[in-house]
C-alpha cells in the first residue's frame, strides 16, 4: 500500500507503549498491531481522532503517502 | 438456516441416488461399448434413441457418459459448498472456486449433451432441428453462467468483508 503508517515512530517519540495507547483509545492491541503493521485496509475518522488526541499529533504525523509500491 | 438444511438434505438424497447409479451406468456403458449390435437393446438417453451400432454411436454414448459424470461432479462440488455454508464459512475461497468450477462444468456438460444429440440426429436420423424456448440445454447453460456470476459476486463480497474486518 502506498500509505505508510508511522504509528510506531510516534509511539517511540511519545515514549508510549502500544498496549497503553490501545487501552486509551478503546481498541484491542491486536487491531492496533494490524494498524501499525500496515495490514489495515482503512481507518475510521473516530480512531484517527482518538490516536491524534492521545499522542498529541496531527494525522500527517501518523500517515504518510509514498508513490513507491 | 432451515432452508439450507432442507436444500442440503435434497442434494444429499440426489447424491446417494447418483452414487448408486454411477457403477450401474458405467457397467452398462462398458457392456454396450463392446457389444456389436445395439439394435437388440432399447437404449434411450435424454430423448435420443440409439438404434444403429457404429463407432460414432459409441463415441456419442461416451460423450454423454462424460456429460453425466460432469453433472455428478457438479453435484458433489455443490454439496461440498453447502457443507461450508453450514459451517458459516460463506465467503471462503473454496466456495468461490467451487461455484466457478460448477459453472464451467455445467456449460461443458450442456454443450456436450446438445452437441452429441445434434450429431446423432444429423447422421442417423437425417434430421436437424433447433429448439427455441424453454429447453433443458438453455436452462443448464444459463445455470452454468449463473454459477459463474455467483462466483464473481462471492469474490467481490469476500473482498468487501475483508475490507470491513480490516477497518480499524
Amino acid at each position: 500500500m502506498p500509505i505508510i503508517v508511522n504509528l510506531d515512530v510516534m509511539l517511540a517519540v511519545r515514549k508510549m507503549r502500544s498496549k497503553d495507547l490501545a487501552e486509551k483509545i478503546g481498541i484491542t492491541p491486536v487491531n492496533l498491531s494490524i494498524l501499525k503493521s500496515g495490514k489495515a485496509k482503512a481507518i475510521r475518522f473516530s480512531t484517527l481522532e482518538a490516536i491524534c488526541r492521545e499522542l498529541n499529533c496531527q494525522p500527517a504525523d501518523i500517515l504518510e503517502f509514498s508513490s513507491e509500491e | 438456516m432451515r432452508k439450507l438444511n432442507i436444500l442440503k438434505s435434497i442434494i444429499d438424497i440426489f447424491w446417494i441416488f447418483s452414487m448408486i447409479s454411477i457403477p450401474i451406468i458405467i457397467f452398462l456403458f462398458g457392456f454396450v461399448f463392446f457389444i456389436e449390435d445395439l439394435s437388440a437393446f432399447n437404449i434411450k438417453i435424454n430423448g435420443l434413441k440409439i438404434e444403429t451400432t457404429t463407432i460414432v454411436t459409441k463415441v456419442i454414448l461416451a460423450v454423454m457418459l462424460v456429460s453425466y459424470l460432469l453433472l455428478i461432479y457438479c453435484l458433489y462440488l455443490f454439496k461440498k459448498s453447502l457443507r461450508y455454508f453450514q459451517k458459516l464459512k460463506i465467503f471462503d475461497d473454496l466456495v468461490i472456486d467451487n461455484f466457478n468450477r460448477i459453472g464451467v462444468f455445467l456449460i461443458i456438460s450442456s454443450i456436450l449433451t446438445v452437441g452429441s444429440s445434434i450429431v446423432y440426429n444429423a447422421l442417423y436420423q437425417k434430421k436437424l432441428s433447433l429448439e427455441i424456448g424453454f429447453s433443458p440445454f438453455i436452462l443448464m447453460l444459463s445455470l452454468g453462467f449463473f454459477f459463474m456470476v455467483l462466483s464473481e459476486i462471492f469474490k467481490i463480497s469476500k473482498n468487501m468483508k475483508e475490507e470491513n474486518e480490516l477497518t480499524i
